[in-house]
């Protein structure tokens, strides 16, 4: 039973009129089949049963229908006030509403219990269809948007679950991670061994720099020391040599003058040359069968050479003898591999060293060009005292070539020429005064200047290096200079060894950098370990995996679908095939739709005749029946098709009770309303159903009971 | 079709391997995410178990 009374006051400007049921009884059956004119009221009931059964808050109901509930209560022109109590079929009451101020807008539902219910409550135990199946054929698509709005739950829903997933993944990552502190742990116990193979490699590096540092500055302090007191010697025999001249200066030609200050220049720099290749030369023949040798060349005299040269020629005979041993052993030097590869590797880094700062990635070996270079020189290491080697005798055959040239061409070209200007020139060109002592011992003392510096120079690093007096420096020389510990370093020249020196400091730098970047790195382990082992596990710690890489993948894969069949539902909706890129899956999407729609339609009558629908293909706008008959949409009988549509609304099988008001099913024969009326009863005597009102427009009003 | 909902067998209809059906079974038995997840971690352990 439906028991209703309201009052409707309406605002027509000349006039507030008041409306009450006074055309339809206020008692009705639980399913009624009201006609009548319009303006009876029928509308309005329907449409205050749906207002008090939150109809306000239906999607499912449309637009249209939405404005008019809506315009009951929320115009400024209208008031309304009701009450509707609905009773079940053993006659109890079920639902009752009720709207008692005009004005406010407040509407109560509640149970058999007295008890309000609100939307959520109403909705999740009824199921309120209120519709008006205007063009059957179009209407039958409309069941497509109920497939929308599945589709968009789904999604919706697998959304949901993605972002659990995500949040349990998270939390799983930031519980404890046993895996994880395996980790640090492991890479705390690289850290330590690599840091303690960083500090040997500087106790190696520190102690080999100390070697290198003290043979460098007392070799060469020494070195400078005897150079220095030979250059003093010198200039006091060149000074002493003047005073036993007296004060008398000859006079000479300005060509004798300028040839005979070229003659000792030339002298002076075979002098220095051969100050400078006898140190190598002693390495490699102060010692065997060369030892006699060499000693001859060690005690000979430049100036009495080129002053007696029929009567001395140590210079031309041992300077020849040793650069040739020296030539033979620097090209069986150069057949080495080792030294062919570091003198590749050399000329490789040289070219490389241009683009050291491009971030460009050598092919194959994948690093850096910086990199690159690096490893080259560590590799480079392995054969230094061989390039140095290799050098050195280069240096000295070089040198020894020049001196024997210079030997030639003082005794062959400017010794002559100068006695032959004496000779010629003696008594009638003589203008100049001889000053060439003055000028050696001008030249003699800037040299002297530059080797007191650099003596000085050594001095104040040996001073740094704890080794503070010359007496220390003197009892040090023999160990550390001659000794075997030191005797790979004698292969170096002073500027190769200060080259050393310099590049083992800045690898020492690096190194100790290095340490320190550990000393960090382990510092953040350390506290990230304890911050790790302090945390609790995650009770899905095991299942992390599964998690990340089976289940969220499946149900991202699961959303992608979703989304593609949501782009299919619209295209049913719309009645528009997107024909491009039209795919295997697009059809049986369309197959699944229309074995959906027939299920969800049940029946259909055609002509004179029933029929259960296998599928209703909306692309083909076709109904396939059971019974193999094939039923174009548009050749339905309207009624049929509003039937049709009609049993597919009641056909919804979701557990929830039906509250169903169709208004002006105006197409409709009694045969075409006949199986909705079955359907009404079928559910309404499963209790299924609370009310089914079925209102028709007519000329005269009629209220009869449906069954 | 009584028992079964058809929307439940439409959508689930649509995809093909066991663990997506069960995930839209579980969602039309609105089933809470925290659930959804318990059932399919104790199925995966199941399967695991079994191989």
């Amino acid at each position: 039973m439906i028991e209703y009374d309201y009052t409707l006051k309406r605002d027509e400007k000349d006039v507030i009129c008041t409306y009450k049921p006074n055309n339809i009884p206020i008692e009705l059956p639980n399913l009624v089949y009201i006609e009548g004119p319009n303006g009876c009221g029928k509308s309005t009931l329907l449409n205050i049963i749906a207002l008090a059964c939150h109809g306000l808050k239906n999607r499912q109901i449309k637009p249209v229908l939405q404005e008019k509930i809506k315009n009951l209560i929320d115009s400024d022109y209208q008031d309304l006030s009701f009450n509707i109590k609905m009773t079940d079929n053993d006659g109890n009451v079920e639902l009752l509403s009720e709207k008692n101020d005009l004005k406010n807008k407040e509407i109560i539902l509640r149970d058999a219990n007295n008890k309000i219910i609100s939307t959520e409550q109403f909705q999740k135990k009824y199921n309120l269809i209120y519709d008006i199946p205007e063009n059957p054929t179009e209407r039958l698509r409309e069941l497509i948007s109920e497939i929308k709005d599945i589709n968009l739950y789904s999604e919706h829903k697998l959304g949901l679950l993605r972002s659990y997933i995500l949040q349990i993944i998270n939390n799983i990552q930031e519980a404890r991670d046993p895996a994880r502190i395996d980790s640090v742990k492991n890479e705390i116990e690289a850290f330590n061994e690599a840091k303690k193979n960083l500090i040997k490699e500087v106790d190696i590096l520190e102690e080999r720099l100390k070697e290198i540092r003290i043979f460098t500055y007392i070799k060469f302090y020494v070195h400078y020391d005897e150079v220095t007191r030979r250059i003093e010697g010198e200039i006091r025999e060149i000074k002493k040599e003047e005073n036993k001249k007296g004060k008398v200066i000859k006079k000479i030609s300005g060509d004798a003058s300028d040839l005979k200050k070229h003659l000792l220049d030339e002298i002076k720099n075979i002098e220095d040359l051969y100050h400078n290749v006898t140190p190598l030369l002693q390495n490699v023949f102060s010692r065997g069968k060369e030892k006699k040798r060499f000693l001859l060349w060690k005690e000979l005299i430049v100036r009495e050479e080129i002053a007696r040269p029929d009567f001395n020629q140590t210079l031309k005979h041992e300077g020849s003898y040793f650069r040739d041993l020296l030539e033979k052993e620097y090209y069986d030097q150069q057949k080495d591999d080792d030294l062919k590869e570091a003198q590749i590797f050399r000329k490789i880094i040289d070219v490389l060293e241009n683009y050291s700062d491009l971030k460009i990635m050598i092919p194959i070996a994948d690093v850096s060009i910086s990199s690159f270079i690096e490893t080259l020189r560590d590799k480079l290491k392995d054969h230094e005292n061989l390039t140095a080697k290799n050098e050195n005798y280069k240096s000295v055959i070089d040198n020894l070539n020049i001196i024997l040239e210079k030997r030639e061409h003082v005794l062959n070209n400017l010794v002559p020429r100068l006695s032959k200007l004496y000779n010629e020139e003696a008594d009638t060109k003589a203008t100049v005064d001889d000053n060439t002592d003055d000028y050696q011992i001008e030249r003699m003392e800037n040299q002297l200047a530059e080797n007191k510096k650099k003596k000085e120079y050594y001095k104040t690093s040996c001073i740094n290096i704890g080794v503070s007096s010359d007496q220390e420096i003197k009892m040090l020389y023999p160990s550390v200079v001659m000794g075997k510990a030191t005797k790979g370093l004698n292969e170096y020249k002073e500027e190769h060894l200060k080259d050393r020196i310099y590049d083992m400091e800045k690898e020492l730098s690096r190194s100790r950098k290095e340490i320190i970047k550990h000393d960090s790195s382990l510092q953040y382990l350390s506290n990230e370990l304890k911050r790790l082992e302090r945390k609790d596990p995650h009770p899905y710690q095991a299942n992390l995996n599964f998690l990340k890489d089976i289940l969220l993948r499946d149900i991202q894969i699961m959303e992608q679908k979703m989304n593609i069949f949501g782009s299919y539902t619209k295209q049913l909706i719309n009645n528009k095939y997107d024909s491009s890129g039209d795919s295997e899956d697009r059809k049986k999407y369309f197959d699944k739709v229309a074995s959906y729609s027939a299920k969800r339609v049940g029946t259909i009558r055609h002509i004179e005749n029933e029929f259960v629908p296998e599928k209703i293909d909306l692309v083909e706008k076709t109904i396939f029946t059971k019974s193999g008959k094939e039923i174009k949409i548009a050749d339905l009988g309207t009624g049929q098709g509003q039937s049709a549509y009609l049993i597919g609304l009641l056909g919804a099988d979701d557990n929830r009770k039906i509250i169903a008001l169709f208004d002006e099913v105006a197409m409709m024969d009694s045969k075409s309303l006949t199986p909705v009326y079955e359907k009404l009863k079928e559910l309404y005597n499963n209790n299924k159903l609370l009310i089914g009102v079925i209102v028709q427009k007519a000329e005269t009003i009629k209220v009869s009971s449906i069954g | 079709m009584e028992k079964e909902k058809l929307s439940l067998d439409f959508i689930s209809s649509l995809f093909e391997k066991k663990r997506e059906k069960e995930i839209i079974k579980y969602i039309f038995d609105e089933l809470s995410e925290r659930t959804i997840i318990e059932e399919l971690i104790k199925q995966n352990k199941g399967e695991e178990e079994n191989d």
